[in-house]
């Protein structure tokens, strides 16, 4: 098991040279540079300090050697300095890192402590009402736009109602609150941006564990569950729902680069302090290392994410022992 | 000890409603193999899921009838009741053992977890261990321990079924239901399992309802035979009586569909016969023939066997026959 992770680790650096290639080609492709965006809408600015500016960011280089002097100062875990403000890029995004993972673990638990029991009811009793309101559900999470949901939503507990602030994560009076005061503030701060990030993903793991839980409730091992004279219960959440789970624990892992990738437009609409904003603000800045550095973690975190998914999926099913 | 009074029982598949089993009866007396034979299709599983009530809600129901076991109607139990008898008192193992266990629990604990559940004498867990590796012995494990630590994918298909047949031993039951046992099994394997049966029955004193498709198993295991065709049984007598006196035409059909092992033996190449097959097919559950179910494929059929099924009728003493010509 071990070996197996160590060998996964290793394997995961072409992947992420790939990833970092892609993601390096494509932001030059992009029309206008950082130097544009600094000065493009000034008239005053001549084309000599233009081209000042692009020697001082070392864009005057070629691609293939502004790309490896990035990543040889990545092998040193120097993600370079942001375009805009000269400071460190690693620091900028160790100070938004912990908001996207606050916001992407809670959703991802609220998918799975949510999503789960709906999944699995709904397969039980199978055609019932509650199956067929969930299935309503379902198609509507599938078909709502979350972005457009979301700004429904600020709407309505926001400005109508009041009673959920709808940007940012802390009120400006946050510093002079007491501990539990700060706590549900913050709470209060998540709850819009927690469920918006998680609606997609509840619909999606609702209807999948719904789906998995069906198979396997059609499995002679049930009939044979059942025949041991055991009581339709502990049929079901024992040796129905064991087996159900494991096709939905590999979706554990998948589902963390839609959530990072969602943060992008979730965390800009609900002005999030996190990554995803951040990732965002720099690509419409044109702020290269800012860019990359933010990649090169998202990919780090799916990754991982992946690694997490495959290890667990070994610990639920003893067919698969990884060599 | 167990009888199957007028039993109907419905499928529904795709709108349609399918009559799996029309009618059926039958009684196994203790201490007895009773085997049931048909084609796949006729009905005979359906009669073992009855027997405990393990027909999927959605896909079917039993219609009409009654299931005694010891004067209880099986059919008209609480499940709580139901719960006391099925796993406890009437045992069942399956066609395909590797399906049938569950792939995510060591056998070990399959087996506890029945122990637990029929646990008539509080027994600790360390007597559990204990009593785990008497039944996998009793089935002839040659490791009870490495198998009892073992999940299911890691042992061979016999090995597999031998650990269904310890987790349906574990309750100390009196009826073992046994469904097509060895069918997904090598022919090697077969003999081995078929074997352990007979001698487990009589070692434990079991009543066996063994179903399957293979004459020749009925031949070395059952005292007495059901023949089965579209949901219905067509004739019932001793195993003897049956081998040398098939009454019915679908039960001659089937016999003469067997090769014989001195037949086999004995032809030369050209020689060679081609094996008997009944002509014709199965009918579609959904749809069946009118009368006789098998006068479309019968070789006397006669005017008289299309308006009317025919009633099950005692030709020979104990030799009951469904079929208007017998005795001819």
């Amino acid at each position: 098991m071990l070996e197996y992770i160590a060998r996964r680790l290793l394997f995961m650096i072409p992947l992420l040279l790939g990833i970092t290639i892609i993601t390096f080609v494509v932001i030059h492709l992009s029309p206008g540079g950082p130097a544009d965006m600094l000065t493009g809408l000034s008239p005053k600015v001549s084309a000599e300090a233009k081209a000042r500016l692009h020697s001082l960011y070392g864009l005057d280089k070629p691609l293939h050697v502004q790309y490896w002097l990035w990543l040889t100062r990545l092998m040193r875990f120097d993600f370079g300095e942001s375009f805009k403000d000269g400071r460190l890029v690693i620091m900028k995004i160790l100070e938004r890192l912990p908001a996207t993972l606050l916001l992407n673990v809670l959703s991802l638990l609220l998918i799975f402590f949510i999503a789960l029991p709906i999944g699995i009811i709904s397969a039980v009793r199978q055609d019932s009402f509650f199956d067929k309101g969930m299935t309503v559900f379902v198609f509507l999470g599938f078909s709502v736009p979350a972005f457009w949901l979301a700004l429904l939503l600020m709407l309505l507990f926001g400005v109508f109602l009041g009673w959920l602030p709808i940007s940012g994560m802390h009120s400006v009076n946050f510093p002079y609150f007491s501990f539990w005061e700060k706590l549900w503030d913050v709470i209060k701060h998540l709850i819009l941006p927690v469920f918006i990030s998680a609606f997609g993903g509840l619909a999606y793991l609702s209807r999948y564990s719904r789906t998995s839980m069906l198979e396997v409730l059609r499995q002679d091992y049930v009939r044979t569950a059942r025949a041991k004279g055991l009581p339709e219960k502990k049929v079901i959440y024992r040796h129905a729902l064991r087996n159900a789970l494991i096709p939905i624990v590999t979706l554990l892992g998948l589902s963390l680069p839609a959530l990072i990738g969602g943060g992008f437009i979730f965390e800009t609409i609900f002005a999030w302090p996190g990554m995803g904003r951040l990732g965002y603000q720099a690509i419409m800045a044109r702020d290269y290392p800012v860019i990359m550095g933010v990649g090169v973690i998202a990919a780090l975190l799916t990754l991982l994410g992946n690694l997490i998914a495959d290890i667990t999926y070994a610990f639920v099913d003893p067919r698969i022992r990884y060599r | 000890m167990l009888e199957v009074k007028n039993l109907w029982v419905e499928f529904y598949k795709g709108g349609k409603i399918i009559q799996a089993l029309r009618d059926t009866s039958l009684i196994l007396k203790r201490n007895e193999v009773l085997g049931i034979v048909g084609e796949s299709g006729c009905g005979k599983s359906t009669l073992a899921l009855s027997i405990l009530k393990l027909i999927p809600e959605k896909e079917g129901k039993v219609v009409s009838g009654k299931i005694l076991f010891k004067g209880e109607d099986l059919l008209r139990l609480s499940d709580e009741k139901l719960l006391k008898i099925r796993g406890d008192r009437i045992s069942i193992i399956f066609q395909d053992p590797f399906t049938s266990l569950n792939p995510v629990f060591r056998t070990g604990n399959q087996i506890a977890e029945s122990l637990n559940l029929h646990n008539k004498q509080n027994l600790s867990s360390h007597q559990i261990e204990k009593e785990i590796i008497r039944l996998l012995e009793l089935v002839k494990m040659d490791k009870p321990k490495d198998t009892m630590l073992s999940y299911p994918h890691q042992l061979s298909g016999g090995m597999q079924q031998r650990v269904m047949i310890a987790m349906a031993l574990s309750s100390d039951p009196e009826i073992l239901i046994a469904d097509e046992p060895t069918t997904a099994l090598d022919v090697t394997i077969q003999k081995e399992i078929l074997n352990l049966l007979t001698e487990l029955q009589k070692r434990l004193g079991l009543s066996v309802v063994l179903i399957t498709h293979d004459f020749g198993i009925v031949a070395q295991t059952c005292q007495r035979v059901s023949v089965m065709y579209a949901g219905i049984i067509v004739e019932e007598a001793v195993t003897w009586e049956i081998f040398h006196n098939p009454l019915h035409p679908y039960t001659k059909g089937l016999l003469e569909s067997l090769p014989s092992r001195e037949e086999a033996g004995s032809f030369s190449r050209d020689e060679k016969r081609r094996l008997k097959a009944i002509p014709g097919q199965v009918p579609d559950p959904s749809n069946l023939p009118s009368g006789c179910k098998f006068h479309p494929r019968c070789p006397k059929v006669i005017e008289e066997c299309k308006p009317q099924e025919p009633r099950l009728r005692e030709i020979v003493q104990n030799h009951w026959v469904r079929c208007i010509r017998a005795g001819d």
